[in-house]
């Protein structure tokens, strides 16, 4: 199992006594749409409170980086019929803003705090998946070449393209936008997270309700896709728990599961 | 590091264009039509995963040419599989946009389009393929089919499962897509069928692909293997979102970690399939890296650019380039670098200019260098290394 150095966090919403933890803080993200999606600013406030070294080994899983649709808006506006893919399309697409791909990137996370602190080691970025927190776990412990690795989970979900969507799919759902980062380490004294005791994926697929939420967190709190496996550690280190298996769901039928043992 | 088997491997490819069309030199470039801001592309043919109207559910065509990689792709259908889905962005499919645009103040027109969103995609190919197995998304850009035989490679030296399927696909050959990328600089805006001209001196930026590939990679003993990944290295630049780093020292790390196990590179190796989009930038640092790499002994080694037959296909061109680097070790012919008339001086590198060229040796080295300053190499080999 991997043994838990540091953490840190920057969430939009509390989740319960985890705002007591150090390094876990509120943030509210000014649009900042030109420059940087909200999932990397996000990441790069949380990690600004931790130490990691240049060649750590780096793991990001990365939800939705922020809005992207409005910048086709105008686009869409000046078009003769009112369709985005209407007359005179190629002329039109010379107004999109060249950051606008760039924003719906969805490596951006790990591009950022690559370039803002140095990041040069490996490098691996999941996206879209909230049972990935599991599934890295395993390949993490195998990292034997890179004494320190350094989880960043990102999202911004909170927004209008996702979250009807994902309340459709939760309907009692409030959602939660941020980042929520683990260091890992030989000399690691938080604690130890791991797929299984043995380094093996417990991730033994059961049939479930597509609809129902993981069971693992407290009831009524936030929903965050890709930030869920996160947000169980840090309720784990904030509760005391001493030992605990966490499961997580994908909502369409695939769940895995991880270890957390206090040190 | 170990070896592990590739038991089979699949592309789906622009022009619908395999190995033998490589080796020929052929190209897949062709006319776009007047709604796209640039005049040349890569496309698939348009029998290949034609575009199905359904109003309840409208499947990604990401998602619609990964499934294609999957059709194509031979696999054991009673083993118990993992899958590593490298699906970058979605977000930029017309269809996608449009529906969303219109569904601003009323959420429920995205549920046509529901598909797009979260694990959805890879619930889906995972669906297809019947894996039961651990499943993940990975996203580095032009390195993401790289990188997720890497993330395979980790599983199954981890032991979280013994055969995992690697599929990448990428679908951003649409208007939209197209201009992201052109507003950015970094197409070619010729006219010309012969745009991708990757290592020329005459390059200005890339011409824009799409398509798929699908690898099995096993733990298992497959005595028939073709060949095995054998090795592979990872790096970031933390410089520039697109653009290549000044100090090289970071591509070369993972060169040479993928390379750790060879001895002698400049000897050993048969064949290296370069990133070799055709930008400025990208090629000249690729000189200076396999400048480097590969020393005194650099002349002996061939090294060409798919894209300059297929374009890029951004999220699978890794992947797509990783299974012709397999046809290359079995068949011994490395494919050519076209569109290569004034190559850059004083190089010293052979990028096989315009034809076909024999190779002799048991490994191959495939690069990507993505979008956001994700480096990625991977090592093949003909035999268990």
């Amino acid at each position: 199992m991997l043994r838990l150095a540091a953490f840190s966090a920057a969430l939009t919403r509390p989740l319960g006594t985890c705002m007591d933890l150090p390094n876990v803080t509120l943030v509210e993200y000014e649009d900042d749409e030109q420059r940087r999606a909200p999932a990397s600013a996000y990441a790069l406030d949380a990690l600004s409170r931790l130490e990691v070294p240049t060649d750590a080994r780096v793991v990001t899983i990365s939800g939705p980086p922020g809005k992207f649709i409005h910048h086709m808006e105008p686009i869409r506006q000046r078009s003769p019929d009112g369709r985005l893919m209407g007359p005179k399309l190629a002329r039109r697409l010379r107004r999109l803003h060249p950051y606008g791909l760039l924003l719906c990137l969805q490596n951006q996370v790990s591009a950022a705090i690559s370039m803002e602190f140095g990041l040069t080691g490996p490098c691996m970025n999941l996206i879209e998946g909230t049972t990935a927190f599991a599934d890295a776990l395993c390949t993490l412990e195998g990292g034997k070449d890179h004494e320190t690795t350094l989880l960043v989970m990102s999202s911004a979900a909170d927004r209008p393209e996702q979250r009807e969507l994902t309340k459709l799919k939760f309907p009692d759902s409030v959602l939660v936008e941020g980042a929520i980062c683990f260091l890992f380490s030989p000399d690691g004294e938080m604690g130890l997270v791991g797929a299984t005791a043995s380094g093996r994926a417990t991730s033994e697929p059961k049939k479930t309700n597509p609809k129902e939420r993981p069971a693992s967190l407290p009831p009524g709190w936030p929903h965050a896709p890709c930030l869920e496996g996160g947000m169980c550690v840090l309720w784990a280190l904030a509760s005391g728990i001493p030992s605990k298996r966490f499961w997580l769901s994908d909502g369409h039928g695939y769940q895995t599961s991880f270890d957390w043992q206090k040190l | 590091m170990t070896s592990f088997a590739v038991p089979s491997h699949a592309i789906v490819a622009p022009g619908d264009l395999d190995y033998p069309d490589f080796v020929a030199g052929r190209s897949a470039v062709v006319r776009l039509p007047e709604t796209f801001p640039v005049r040349v592309g890569a496309p698939l043919p348009e029998d290949v995963c034609p575009p199905h109207a359904n109003a309840e559910l409208i499947m990604p065509r990401g998602v619609a040419l990964a499934l294609e990689a999957c059709d194509r792709l031979e696999y054991d259908p009673d083993a118990h599989y993992g899958l590593v889905l490298a699906l970058p962005t979605l977000r930029a499919e017309p269809e996608f946009v449009e529906r969303s645009l219109d569904a601003v103040g009323d959420p429920s027109g995205l549920i046509p389009v529901r598909s797009f969103f979260g694990e959805a995609p890879l619930a889906e190919v995972a669906e297809h393929l019947g894996v039961d197995g651990p499943r993940v998304r990975v996203d580095t850009a032009c390195a993401s089919g790289s990188d997720a035989l890497i993330f395979a490679h980790q599983w199954l030296e981890a032991g979280a499962v013994e055969d995992v399927i690697v599929v990448a696909s990428t679908a951003m050959l649409n208007p939209l897509g197209v201009a992201g990328f052109n507003n950015l600089g970094t197409l070619s805006r010729d006219d010309d069928l012969r745009a991708s001209r990757p290592f020329d001196l005459a390059r200005n930026g890339f011409v824009m692909g799409e398509g798929a590939a699908g690898m099995w990679l096993s733990s298992r003993s497959h005595t028939s293997a073709p060949g095995y990944l054998s090795g592979y290295g990872q790096s970031m630049n933390a410089t520039h979102m697109t653009g290549v780093p000044e100090d090289i020292g970071v591509m070369l790390r993972a060169c040479r970690s993928a390379l750790a196990r060879v001895p002698n590179p400049g000897k050993d190796l048969a064949y290296i399939s370069a990133h070799g989009t055709a930008t400025r930038a990208n090629d000249a640092a690729e000189i200076r890296v396999y400048r480097e790499l590969l020393g005194e002994d650099r002349a002996g080694v061939a090294i060409s650019s798919l894209k300059s037959m297929i374009g890029h296909c951004l999220g699978a061109s890794s992947l797509i380039e990783a299974c012709v680097c397999l046809d290359i070790l079995i068949n011994g012919q490395a494919t050519p670098t076209i569109n290569l008339e004034v190559p850059e001086p004083n190089s010293g590198l052979d990028f096989v200019p315009n034809k076909a060229k024999e190779v002799s040796g048991d490994f191959v080295l495939s690069n990507a260098f993505g979008f956001g300053g994700h480096n990625s190499s991977l090592l093949f080999s003909r035999g268990q290394f």
